[in-house]
């Protein structure tokens, strides 16, 4: 069906910006407060066996996708249904990035132009990398990727004269409990958000890496996000913080050096749109390469315009608001386990002992 | 009524440059589901438009989250 590669530089690379994605506009400060890196690094430690079992996946049965690792574990019908909850996952995890993304446009920087309309050029961008295929979008992201670092190490190091330290204090002042619960909270968004990149790993050209591939991926994304959350932090403070919707922009708007550089936070606007459509394209394209498992289809490329509008239109009916929004990541937490957690750990566990099977099959 | 206006466009675009050289090719299942998902989506963005509630799966998945975990 596909003949497509990419290398695993451009994997692990597309998994950092995936898990960058929209997690720089809608990180939740409000539970661990001062404390929201601690718990950022937890999840990080939490994310660990889990992508080391994404990886086990991949690295065991490296010619397949999830779909067709599914259909093969688990025979057609109870596969099929399985797909298609993981298909509908993935349409809906790309239809949430779409609705944060126009969100976060309408709030900061165009509040009279209507979420339809940024939601359009955004899901037709996202269509139109898809339907050239998964390496225009591997190659486009490893173009784009320097910039994000750069934009994000940029504002960090200008954002010093403006940081306070003591803004990270006090340290576990309400214990570890609200530190463990947002941590948990940010392993289902975004480290565990890297299931999609089951139905994805398959086409890197370097077989069995796909464990090292999904770690190096998370842990670049974590720092980056550890970085952001860092300087959000020290710049802003509490109860600032909690007060600003997307608290990267309002820290980043206050950086300025003399009085020729200001402004740069249209710069972290850029970074936050276009790690956003990184993630709806993967999105889109695990949801498409679903369908085709689903259905039988050949190519996903003939669905991509079908599941990209559907996408679009999902989004405009997800959220009532913007605060919403913000609440439903409780709610999301919850929904994500299974397709996160329960799913890949079955697979795992069913794939261990398909292997043992077929190797006692060869001893006899 | 600016949306449905816009999108209409859209999917005139895609229904003629993407759907029609998929009608006349050999993929005829395609063809069907693409027909099907194209039609939902233009009807649930022409509701939107018009401003009609539609059954938003956040507030099933909600309800099923309440039911398990709360």
């Amino acid at each position: 069906m596909r003949n497509e590669k990419i290398s695993a530089s451009q994997a692990y690379f597309l998994i950092m910006t995936y898990v960058i994605g929209t997690s720089l506009s809608i990180t939740d400060y409000s539970v661990a407060l001062e404390n929201t890196w601690l718990s950022m690094l937890i999840a990080l430690i939490y994310a660990t066996p889990l992508v080391i079992i994404y990886g086990s996946i991949m690295n065991k049965f490296p010619d397949m996708e999830l779909f067709q690792i599914m259909e093969f574990l688990f025979g057609k019908i109870i596969g099929k249904v399985l797909s298609f909850l993981y298909t509908f996952y993935f349409l809906h995890l790309g239809s949430i990035s779409i609705r944060n993304i126009t969100e976060y446009i309408q709030v900061v920087s165009f509040p009279e132009t209507p979420q339809y309309f940024s939601a359009l050029f955004i899901g037709l961008l996202a269509i139109y990398v898809i339907k050239s295929g998964i390496e225009v979008l591997t190659r486009v992201n490893k173009f784009l990727f320097p910039l994000l670092i750069a934009v994000t190490i940029l504002t960090f190091i200008m954002g010093i004269p403006k940081s306070n330290l003591s803004n990270l204090l006090p340290f576990l002042y309400y214990g570890w409990k609200p530190v463990l619960e947002d941590s948990f909270t940010h392993l289902a968004f975004p480290f565990a958000e890297t299931v999609v990149f089951l139905s994805l790993l398959n086409i890197v050209s370097e077989k069995k890496k796909s464990s090292k591939i999904f770690l190096l991926g998370i842990y670049g994304g974590g720092i980056i996000l550890l970085n952001v959350i860092i300087r959000n932090i020290v710049i802003l403070g509490f109860p600032n913080l909690a007060a600003s919707t997307f608290p990267s922009y309002y820290a980043v708007s206050l950086v300025d050096v003399g009085t020729f550089i200001r402004g740069i936070e249209l710069i972290v606007s850029i970074n936050i749109i276009v790690a956003g459509f990184i993630k709806i394209s993967v999105c889109l394209y695990g949801a498409c390469l679903g369908i085709c498992r689903i259905f039988s289809f050949d190519d996903y490329k003939w669905i991509t315009v079908p599941m990209g509008l559907l996408m679009i239109a999902l989004s405009f009916i997800l959220y009532e608001n913007t605060m919403h929004m913000f609440e439903w990541v409780n709610v999301y937490k919850f929904y994500a386990i299974p397709f996160q957690i329960v799913f890949p750990l079955i697979i795992f566990i069913f794939g261990f002992f398909r292997k043992d099977k077929s190797k006692s099959k060869d001893s006899q | 009524m600016l949306m449905i206006f816009i999108y209409f466009f859209v999917f005139l675009f895609f229904l003629i440059f993407d759907f029609m050289p998929l009608l006349h090719s050999k993929y005829k299942g395609v063809a069907i589901f693409y027909s099907c998902i194209f039609s939902l989506s233009f009807i649930m963005i022409v509701l939107t438009g018009l401003s009609v509630n539609i059954p938003n799966p956040n507030d099933f998945i909600e309800n099923i989250v309440n039911l398990f975990i709360r």
